[in-house]
């Protein structure tokens, strides 16, 4: 096969991110000294960042055409462009705060700083994948990268508890994933996207209904969709809190992403086999990750039982392509899109201000070690001391809540004023409920931040990490106010569908 | 209009003045600035009542602003107010400086009740927190009058919640934590179905290739674009939510809470301004865009308001703790404005609206009473005083004025509305309007008995008279004015009355011409 200059450009956003991953990795190999300034190559890795965000930037700034690589097998088209820009702003937002955070946490830096790169351009490859191949590829890259970030503090036992159990279970969905694409794969003689349509639209043979159902629970698990969100909880809390932040809002971004791709463009005309399903998933998703949210006394808990209730609502949006007459149309892609993005901002602002309040404790051998901020007990009483921290926290809780004047507000309202113009007001009625059962918790980190008596005043807050909240909390309340030009850029994801 | 973005500048100088005094780090500082912020919104407004184009007719706005946001949901920035616009955020103005004042030692130690832990919840945040919500909330309350669109007014109406919310359960009593959440939870239910309502109002237009979020726009087209059926379901939607805001029974459990936990400021806004917003609701939603369920439901919700009447009367007689006796009086008298809006006629919705800004003008002044007494003595029960008339002369006599303005009593604003309202219902239903009677007799009954145990008979022997000073020249200044506007509307009710006559009498147009079509049907 020859690969021409075009399949390098559809992939050059992903490599350039990649490439800077490699470059930080080996030119840290080199550094014996642990206590060698390493600010350069923090620069040089949001450097990479910026400039694959450059890219993507002047792609949907120009309103350029799709891109078609590697036969077919990676589309780098707006719905991509702007998934990977999210990927990229959480990535940047980390960086920004990453060297502070290696050097309390003792983590490698150079090794930290690869295998989130890494990570990254596995991400925006994920969203850019067209063929059931480079899916596959793309999420083990992914994958293999967050099982050690997930690990990195290996002297800690629980987030080694936490790797071993993303790992065993991430396995599992990949197991599912493979077999279904090889079904798929035996039933068509095809895994580029296009083609496998083309057959699907007219073949309800067995082998292809089962290997779509695979598939499909495949990426259920990744996304952490009702009912194989279990590991998210407890992987989510035991990894250390800035890999939460960072994987919580990546991973749901490019995965349900690439869903939105398999669903339009696989399964555009067989809305029977994912319509009905998506719509009940979405309920339970949303309905139950809410309920579990209530009443746990980590707010890392919290918020990650949270994010599996915005899963629900980023599925809303999937399941409400099919309209109450069966017709499958793309209004409601905009939504997710716009909704993926906000939430980007949010939840990692969310979970860094728990990094940004937290403390050193003391071992028995004397050691020292970090600890992020985690129970509401942390929370309580903030205001006093760090009200700017603690407005931050406020807006990122609304934001979460779908309150005005926030991004998440936005992005509710796209997301189901869509599904109301498809004619799914009960599921959008639910969806409102639920996020009202949302307000209760989220509303308990304003209660214990605003309204409780400090517990513990021992926080050590770093100038660094309290950038990437302040960016976070400026990027939630202005995409809140100023939503347009991102709405005008994820509006054009109604392209999706062919 | 005007070139200046009068609206704009009204609705956003108070959150641009939190923003700024964020930064200032005195509390004393950040108390006069946002006085002086307050005040500035207070000769904003009234300028622009002074430049009202007395020729308005609806469905025109006068100062309105108009640009896009977003597009794609045919969603603008848009401003513009009528009548009934004006007079809420003229009353908002008014407040909202008078509760800042009302707060100037918020936060401060006590100097008769050092070491007093019980009476003094200690505040989470800096005292400066206090005035900056107070800030943020005067902009959504003026942004909520102000909005011209749908999303935007929405968006307002959200953004108002949380400020309230940090002041009960920052700065509230005892139980501030728990009624501060159960006023965010009951409301957001409301806003949440609204919201719903909503989208499927904006879909309904843009379906038909007519998409809008332009009040006016929604007004003229909505009632002919969705059939009865479903404007019963949006109109419901709506309906909840304007109903907790205001609220009617059997909506009003976290009123009591969220009245009586609230510090001061925190009462005198929520019963001054944010309750109207739920009447105000009605007027330029509910019903001008869902005339057919208006007049289907008319009589549930008068039957409601009735209840909402005697059940508030009665239950302000049985309670002994003061603020409790008000805030019940509020479910009552928020019944009567509800009377006279589902009469759906025009002396009765005029009235109903004159009421909302009596309510909110002799309310106020009852919270800013019970503030002052309660900052004295530390106590609300009505039990713990008698004899005050002796000891605090220039409070027993404004508290008097404004009793009496609460119940009705010609020559002040409170007879204006109730008469309104009763002559108006009348016309429609004798019995509720009976009803309504019975609760002005037993508003006098509540009022002048909670009057007779604070004020007369012998001082309570447990105060010494230091301990129970006359009015302070600055809680003078914060009550003066109410009272001068209790009169003023009291004697001379028509500017009110003619800024208030044309809105509603468009409202009322498309309802009564139902009303008639229905009457006229075999």
């Amino acid at each position: 096969m020859n690969v021409t200059a075009l399949d390098w450009l559809t992939l050059l956003p992903a490599l350039i991110v990649m490439l800077t991953g490699f470059v930080v990795v080996g030119v840290d190999l080199f550094r014996s000294d642990e206590n060698h300034p390493r600010g350069h190559l923090a620069v040089l890795s949001i450097g990479g960042v910026l400039g694959s965000a450059w890219v993507l930037f002047q792609r949907l700034a120009t309103g350029r055409p799709p891109l078609r690589g590697f036969d077919g097998a990676i589309v780098l088209d707006d719905t991509a462009c702007v998934l990977s820009l999210a990927v990229l702003a959480a990535t940047g937002l980390l960086m920004v705060g990453a060297e502070a955070d290696t050097r309390r946490r003792k983590i490698a830096f150079g090794e930290y700083h690869g295998l989130v790169l890494v990570a990254s351009s596995g991400l925006m490859l994920l969203v850019a994948a067209n063929d059931f191949l480079t899916v596959f590829l793309s999420l083990e890259i992914v994958s293999l990268a967050l099982y050690v970030l997930t690990g990195i503090t290996r002297k800690s036992p629980r987030t080694n508890e936490a790797a071993v159990k993303y790992l065993v279970t991430g396995a599992f969905a990949t197991c599912f994933l493979l077999l279904g694409i090889s079904f798929l794969y035996g039933g068509s003689g095809t895994i580029q996207y296009e083609a496998l349509g083309a057959v699907m639209a007219h073949n309800d043979s067995a082998l292809l209904t089962i290997g779509f159902g695979l598939v499909m629970v495949g990426f259920a698990f990744k996304i952490g969709a009702v009912p194989f969100h279990q590991w998210v909880a407890d992987v989510y809390e035991g990894a250390p809190t800035s890999t939460t932040a960072y994987m919580s809002v990546t991973v749901k971004a490019a995965g349900v992403g690439a869903l939105a791709r398999v669903l339009t463009t696989v399964a555009p005309d067989r809305p029977d086999l994912w319509g009905d399903l998506l719509y009940w998933v979405a309920i339970a998703t949303m309905v139950l990750g809410n309920l579990l949210a209530i009443g746990q006394t980590s707010v890392k808990r919290m918020l990650a039982y949270s994010s599996v209730a915005h899963t629900g609502y980023a599925l809303v949006a999937l399941a409400t392509m099919v309209d109450t007459t069966g017709h499958v149309t793309s209004v409601t892609l905009p939504g997710m899109v716009f909704y993926l993005f906000g939430y980007t901002f949010m939840t990692l602002g969310a979970f860094t201000v728990l990094v940004y309040l937290g403390h050193e404790v003391k071992r028995a051998d004397g050691s020292v070690e970090w600890q992020d901020a985690e129970t509401f007990a942390d929370l309580a009483g903030v205001a006093r001391r760090r009200p700017w921290a603690a407005f931050a926290m406020t807006l990122f809780v609304i934001s979460l809540g779908g309150i005005p004047p926030t991004v998440g507000f936005v992005g509710k309202y796209l997301v189901f004023s869509a599904a109301v113009a498809q004619g799914h007001w009960a599921l959008a009625i639910v969806g409102v409920l639920a996020s009202l059962v949302s307000l209760f918790y989220y509303l308990q980190v304003v209660v214990a931040m605003y309204m409780a008596e400090p517990v513990s005043e021992d926080e050590v807050p770093n100038r660094q990490i309290g950038a990437v909240v302040t960016l976070a909390a400026l990027a939630t309340l202005l995409l809140g106010i100023l939503p347009a030009t991102v709405v005008d850029w994820a509006s054009r994801a109604v392209n999706l569908l062919r | 209009m005007g070139e200046l973005p009068w609206l704009s500048l009204l609705t956003f100088l108070p959150a641009l003045a939190a923003l700024v005094l964020a930064f200032v780090p005195g509390d004393r500082e950040v108390k006069g600035g946002a006085l002086a912020t307050s005040v500035v919104v207070l000769l904003l407004a009234l300028g622009m009542a002074w430049g009202w184009p007395t020729d308005l007719t609806p469905p025109n706005l006068a100062f309105v602003e108009d640009a896009e946001w977003l597009p794609v949901l045919d969603i603008h920035y848009r401003m513009g107010i009528d009548g009934l616009s004006l007079s809420m955020i003229l009353l908002t103005a008014l407040l909202t400086p008078l509760a800042i004042l009302a707060s100037w030692h918020v936060g401060e130690p006590d100097p008769h009740h050092a070491g007093d832990h019980h009476h003094a919840p200690a505040p989470g945040v800096a005292t400066k927190g206090f005035f900056l919500c107070l800030l943020l909330l005067e902009s959504g309350m003026v942004g909520v009058f102000a909005a011209a669109d749908l999303f935007l007014f929405y968006v307002f109406w959200e953004v108002m919640l949380l400020p309230m919310a940090l002041l009960i359960g920052i700065w509230g009593g005892e139980n501030r934590v728990y009624a501060s959440v159960k006023f965010v939870l009951y409301t957001m239910f409301g806003s949440l179905l609204m919201f719903v309502a909503i989208l499927y109002a904006w879909w309904a237009t843009a379906s038909v290739g007519q998409g809008t979020m332009e009040i006016t726009a929604l007004a003229r087209l909505l009632p002919t674009l969705v059939t009865p059926d479903v404007q019963l379901w949006l109109f419901a939607a709506f309906a909840l939510s304007f109903a907790i805001k205001v609220p009617m029974f059997p909506f009003h459990t976290w009123l009591p809470d969220a009245h009586v936990q609230a510090p001061t400021a925190g009462s005198v806004i929520l019963a001054g301004v944010l309750l109207k917003m739920g009447t105000y609701g009605f007027l330029r939603f509910a019903i001008p865009f869902f005339p057919d369920a208006a007049v289907t439901l008319a009589p549930a919700f008068l039957c409601l308001s009735a209840i909402g009447i005697v059940f508030g009367s009665f239950m302000s007689m049985v309670q002994s703790d003061i603020k409790k006796v008000i805030a019940y009086s509020s479910v009552a008298h928020l019944g009567f404005v509800m009377l006279g809006l589902f009469s759906f006629t025009q002396e009765g919705a005029q009235g109903g609206v004159a009421q909302t800004v009596n309510h909110g003008l002799s309310t106020g002044a009852l919270f800013l009473l019970v503030g002052v007494i309660y900052n004295r003595a530390h106590t609300r029960e009505m039990d713990a005083f008698g004899g005050l008339a002796k000891v605090m002369p220039k409070f027993a006599t404004i508290f008097m004025i404004v009793t009496l303005s609460s119940i009705g009593l010609p020559g002040l604003n409170g007879f204006v509305g109730e008469f309104l309202v009763l002559l108006g219902t009348y016309q429609k239903s004798p019995i509720w309007t009976a009803v309504g009677a019975l609760g002005v007799v037993l508003g006098a009954v509540y009022m002048l008995t909670l009057y007779r145990y604070l004020f007369f008979g012998e001082p309570n022997p447990r105060w010494t008279k230091a301990q129970l000073p006359d009015l302070t020249p600055m809680e003078l200044v914060t009550l003066v004015p109410l009272v001068v506007l209790c009169f003023w509307i009291g004697l001379m009710p028509g500017p009110l009355l003619s800024l208030t006559e044309k809105p509603v009498a468009h409202v009322l147009s498309g309802v009564i011409a139902r009303e008639t079509a229905a009457l006229e049907a075999p």
